[in-house]
């Protein structure tokens, strides 16, 4: 028998008690549950080292397929070549060392009613209460041509792993002169500035090394986020480097022909030495499998606790969920997650839920030590999540260089605080 | 000179060193203590879930509030929640929250130590 055989609950075994009088039998303070989570990036191993935190005699297991996590946040400061592919890849050691059962299997069925996980191997797990944090999954016919072998030599990168190294590696190997394209999606997407975060590192790599170069953002959109204050990043630090272009001024993007190098918007095919295509999303696959996701494509929550409002004892967290105006962040998802797990404590106790405040800072490199920063502050005690009036901003368009210097520093700190409270690492 | 714009912030900046120096000199080092409390539920803690995403125990010189008291938290968020200059991340999310958030935030760190 497997390892994580002997730990799990399987299918047709006792599950844990759960009510408030047998738990209190064990413990005044400990709730015994089985709980499973999907996906273990920010969303899913926030929550899992969380809730082994606040009540460590739940019954966790992370389920993930991968063994180990390369991190998006920070990806675009490898185009600088300073940082290091090393510096993104997170192991599950720390979080099986406290004690959560990781089970590097991809999970290919839920069944809410039964209230069962089936893994890639036909193992099934069943659960009291499921968390999904699937990340996105990408509407790849979207763009006409972005099949399988345009999305290796046209690579978003936007989904973790090491796809970024190999964007790295085309990016040095284009011709002085090329042009480079970035195709940013409609809105909702996975990180709203971090397009414009990478369009900054690459004019940053084109001026040092390849000054006849042009960088060419196609965006879906008619405008940005904190767009005032990386046009002035732009135009101070890249001039003529960086052309973007908006959705009604020819942005769109309708298909890619990856064997001639060409991009094709509406009126204008685009000859170019390297393509990031980064292609509409939506939630992960197993959201749309578990019956979470609507007609958007992603998974609506009642934004007080984000349990799924299509299916019973399912909560869902992360990029996969319908929570804005929160972005789709990994600050987002470790807020979700760590709610979440507060609020299915409480449920477990038999208390009801809490609304609280919520928020979110993302920080943005225009340069490679210098960041600029947009915070938002919600409630979510309403039937959706609903901004703060009067809380929140960006960085002042008059920040000096010594502030932006300060904020790429402080991100710095919030990427190790974050992956210390996934991952259990510094 | 110093604009008025960024004095609020280095003036934040130094406050918080001045805290994190006094903290360092008497900081113990803790196991992360399991938490299953009444506290570890409660609005106080739904409150402050943002925190740690950038001010966890790393030790990598974050100004940590581990060994603040819940007076000294309180009045480092007032001062954030009410200095109308202020732009740096810690004004704009303190201009979110009501005084008793504040105190509830404050609270549960504190119990949270
Ligand atoms: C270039 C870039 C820069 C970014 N910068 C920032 C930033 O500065 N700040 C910020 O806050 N955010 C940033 N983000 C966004 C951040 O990466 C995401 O918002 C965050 O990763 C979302 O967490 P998640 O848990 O929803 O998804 P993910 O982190 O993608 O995790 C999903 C996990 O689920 C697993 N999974 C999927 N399906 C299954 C299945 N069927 N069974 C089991 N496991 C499964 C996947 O393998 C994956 O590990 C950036 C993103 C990009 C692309």
């Amino acid at each position: 028998m497997m390892d994580w055989g002997r730990r799990n609950t399987l299918t047709g075994l006792a599950t844990f008690p759960l009510t408030f009088t047998v738990s209190q039998k064990i413990s005044a303070q400990s709730v015994m549950a089985n709980i499973v989570i999907i996906g273990g990036g920010f969303g899913g191993a926030s929550a899992a080292m969380f809730l082994k935190k606040i009540s460590p005699d739940l019954n966790i297991t992370l389920v993930e397929p991968k063994t180990s996590y390369y991190a998006c946040p920070f990806s675009n400061l490898l185009i600088d070549g300073k940082r290091e592919i090393t510096n993104q890849k997170f192991s599950y050691e720390g979080l099986k060392s406290r004690g959560v059962n990781v089970i590097h299997l991809r999970a290919i069925d839920v069944d809410p009613v039964k209230k069962t996980v089936t893994l890639s191997e036909s193992q099934t797990l069943s659960y009291d209460k499921l968390i999904i944090s699937p990340g996105i999954a990408f509407q790849t016919n979207a763009i006409d041509g972005y099949g399988e072998l345009a999305q290796k030599s046209m690579p978003h990168a936007w989904a973790g792993g090491q796809d970024i190294v190999r964007l790295v590696r085309r990016l040095k190997n284009i011709n002085d002169g090329s042009t480079v394209v970035i195709s940013v999606p409609q809105a909702p997407y996975r990180c709203p500035p971090g397009p414009y975060e990478r369009a900054s590192l690459i004019a940053s790599y084109l001026k040092q090394n390849k000054p006849k170069s042009k960088l060419i953002i196609l965006d879906g959109k008619e405008n940005f986020s904190k767009q005032a204050l990386f046009e002035r990043a732009w135009a101070e630090l890249y001039p003529n480097i960086i052309e973007w272009r908006s959705a009604s001024n020819d942005g769109r993007v309708v298909s890619v022909d990856a064997s001639k190098n060409q991009v094709i918007t509406d009126f204008e095919t685009l000859n170019v030495g390297l393509a990031n295509i980064i292609p509409p999303q939506k939630a992960g696959h197993i959201a749309e499998v578990a019956g979470l996701v609507d007609i958007t494509g992603w998974c609506p929550i009642n934004p007080v606790d984000f349990s799924s409002t299509l299916q019973n004892d399912i909560y869902v967290i992360g990029d996969a969920t319908i929570a804005a105006p929160m972005p789709k962040s990994a600050f987002s998802a470790a807020v979700h997650a760590k709610i979440c797990a507060i609020q299915i404590l409480r449920n477990l106790k038999g208390l009801e839920p809490q609304p609280t405040i919520l928020s979110n800072t993302c920080y943005s490199f225009i340069a490679p030590e210098r960041a600029v920063s947009i915070t938002g502050v919600y409630s979510n005690s309403g039937k959706a999540i609903q901004s703060v009036p009067g809380a929140g901003g960006t960085t002042p368009l008059t920040a000096t260089v010594l502030e932006k210097t300060a904020e790429a520093y402080q991100a710095n700190i919030w990427f190790q605080s974050m992956t210390h409270n996934a991952f259990g690492s510094i | 000179m110093m604009s008025s714009k960024i004095g609020p912030i280095i003036l934040g900046a130094v406050l918080t060193l001045i805290l994190l120096n006094a903290c360092q000199r008497q900081a113990v080092p803790r196991a992360d203590m399991p938490l299953l409390t009444d506290t570890s539920l409660s609005k106080g803690a739904l409150l402050s879930v943002s925190c740690n995403n950038c001010h966890a125990k790393t030790g990598l010189g974050i100004p940590n509030y581990s060994n603040h008291s819940a007076k000294r938290i309180k009045k480092y968020l007032t001062f954030y929640k009410t200095d109308t200059n202020g732009t740096s991340v810690m004004h704009r999310m303190a201009r979110g929250l009501s005084d008793e958030e504040i105190a509830l935030i404050a609270g549960y760190l504190e119990a949270s130590k």
